[in-house]
């Protein structure tokens, strides 16, 4: 396997996150904060080999499977599955719109032709694409089948008691196809997490759930591949993967202000946003 | 001790469909909550060990999970008593309903006999939340036979179902039938189809669940009296059969509900829904009502024969709400 060209997957981590800011601006919705701490994870995940997946074939028997358990920030994912070639780019331009594949939060319908082709769950009610990821994941055991399944979470959906139900399934159950992504951005609609409802050690939890549990940058694509790699090693244990994230990454006047979870920028906030993000594309 | 604990109830009927479900279905699983033995899975367990996913006392986890076994082509049976299973995951069935997913849920321990437990085991709401999901197909069986037979039909159904049982066993509708001098009209059992017990013209009976045993009973009492009921089993409350309420309370112009579960909703007001509806187009006349179920309150600990009194849903409760829907015919004539 060729060496990651860590040039190119910057490139198109930020062309992602234009396809984001002008999605959001188009349909006057959107979360930019954590659609941008995600970008690189989910750029590293479809465009860097870690994901095993066909854009021509979404419903590969032999894929690995992408829950996005962080509904709100389906427009990240959206991008890159167009920029992957799942469906056209221009389709972006549909999101949240009425009609469309692109709903405002994903929406997958069991056996419809109107599902967009790599969405594999409907999300937006935090803590529940967890428990998804873990009957998919049993689901393939039992039929002897080798994918894997990730999960991307955010920090303040693990303040969802759901989601400790499924930590505690998972390890039962010994999913070790299972791989939790938790992007920690550090803020959620309210403020900053560790002022509306802090989660403490999150590591030091998963750790005595049961998980293998690594850490690594979220914003830096040697240590996001390594790790992702090292996550999808069998070690006969479930794995979770802390990204340690900046809320609102790649826009200076965004970044760790939680009044960009849900906020929609205005025209001057809008050029700004997008010639930083052009500048930063092409510089690394 | 009640007296009918070793007859075969709608929970063991429900329990055989599982494994002769499981035996022609390889892709049917079944995911429960620490309730396996109270929901009669004790033998689903034994035969497919690898079927069977002990989620614990975590519903909405549960829920999820099998939102994702179906995402991967199983076909999952949710089982778990009904004040957590749908009323405690709402949320999580309601996402897996959105996903058009192949998803059976059943709730257990429904209504208000279920022993001296109280009110935290007595739902008494299901039928209210489910009905109002779209998609959804929702099952009241009221004895063994119906149950092990509409649980298979439920499973033919792809997309989302849900099946109330009941902690008390109570006998075969047959055998209450036999018992009461009242020849079934029709014997089929099929899902949607509204089951016309007994044939009559003066007043309509709609029932389910538990609630049928005593119609019958209330009926046989009624005809005793010299009145005609047309007893009907609405083992299916969602989707309706529009077409025999109707043509039956067309030919009554008198009719009598009856549920175990909160009066406002559920059964009593999809039929009322139904009839009003219909007003100026298949009902050129007034239709008499009346409905029975549990009155703005909850239920609370007891024996099934305090509580069906308690809250009016005995065999004397039926005749007295009988005569006041006769009476209000007559007044409407």
């Amino acid at each position: 396997m060729p060496a990651p060209d860590f040039k190119k997957l910057h490139k198109i981590a930020y062309q992602v996150r234009q396809d984001v800011l002008r999605m959001t601006v188009l349909s006057e919705s959107g979360h930019l904060a954590g659609s941008f701490s995600g970008s690189e994870t989910m750029v590293a995940l479809y465009f860097a080999d870690i994901l095993r997946h066909d854009p021509k074939r979404p419903n590969w028997e032999k894929r690995d499977f992408f829950i996005l358990s962080k509904g709100h920030v389906c427009p990240t994912l959206y991008s890159v599955l167009a920029r992957k070639g799942f469906f056209e780019v221009q389709e972006l331009d549909e999101y949240a719109k009425l009609g469309s594949r692109l709903q405002g939060h994903p929406h997958f319908a069991f056996g419809s032709k109107h599902n967009l082709p790599g969405i594999e769950n409907t999300s937006g009610s935090l803590g529940q694409g967890i428990s998804q990821a873990a009957g998919i994941a049993i689901g393939l055991k039992m039929d002897g089948k080798k994918n894997h399944v990730f999960c991307l979470m955010s920090d303040g959906e693990q303040q969802e008691g759901q989601v400790w139900e499924a930590y505690t399934f998972i390890n039962h159950h010994n999913l070790d196809n299972f791989v939790g992504l938790i992007d920690c951005n550090k803020i959620q609609i309210s403020g900053k997490i560790k002022n509306v409802l802090p989660i403490r050690d999150l590591k030091l939890k998963l750790l005595a759930f049961g998980f293998r549990v690594f850490e690594a940058d979220g914003h830096d694509f040697a240590d996001l591949i390594k790790k992702l790699k090292l996550a999808k090693s069998h070690e006969r244990k479930a794995t979770v993967v802390l990204l340690n994230t900046i809320a609102g990454k790649g826009v200076s006047f965004m970044e760790n202000d939680s009044k960009w979870h849900s906020h929609v920028p205005n025209e001057s906030e809008y050029s700004q946003a997008m010639k930083e993000l052009e500048i930063k594309g092409k510089n690394n | 001790m009640s007296s009918t604990s070793q007859i075969k109830g709608n929970r063991d009927g429900f329990g055989k469909a599982m494994v002769e479900i499981a035996k022609k279905d390889p892709q049917m699983v079944v995911l429960c909550g620490d309730l396996s033995d109270s929901l009669k899975l004790t033998e689903f367990k034994k035969l497919f060990p690898d079927r069977y996913v002990e989620c614990g006392v975590a519903e909405q986890n549960m829920m999820g999970v099998a939102s994702g076994l179906a995402l991967q082509g199983k076909n999952p049976w949710v089982v778990s008593y009904a004040v957590f299973n749908p009323e405690r995951n709402l949320d999580q069935l309601r996402t897996a309903v959105y996903s058009e997913l192949n998803i059976k849920v059943v709730g257990g321990h429904a209504g208000l006999a279920t022993g001296r437990y109280g009110s935290t085991h007595q739902a008494l709401e299901d039928l209210a939340i489910i009905c109002s999901l779209p998609y959804m197909t929702a099952i009241v069986p009221s004895d063994y036979q119906e149950a092990l037979t509409l649980s298979q039909q439920l499973h033919k159904i792809k997309g989302p179902g849900y099946l109330r049982l009941s902690r008390l066993a109570k006998p075969n509708v047959y055998e209450i039938a036999i018992n009461n001098n009242i020849k079934i009209y029709e014997k089929e059992l099929k899902i949607g189809h509204a089951q016309i017990l007994n044939q009559g013209n003066d007043l309509t009976i709609i029932a389910n669940g538990l609630m049928l045993q005593t119609a019958i009973e209330a009926t046989a009492l009624l005809k005793n009296m010299g009145l005609s009921v047309e007893l009907l089993n609405l083992h299916t409350v969602k989707p309706l059969d529009e077409t025999v309420i109707i043509n039956s309370v067309k030919k009554t112009k008198a009719l009598l509900v009856a549920q175990e579960h909160q009066l406002n909703s559920g059964l009593n007001s999809s039929i009322a829904q139904l009839i009003v509806n219909n007003f100026g187009t298949k009902l050129n006349q007034a239709i008499a009502c009346e409905f029975m179920g549990v009155d703005e309150t909850f239920g609370e600990s007891g024996s099934e024969e305090e509580l069906y009194q308690k809250h009016s849903l005995d065999k004397l409760a039926f005749l007295r709400k009988a005569k006041l829907v006769l009476a209000k015919k007559k007044s409407l004539a």
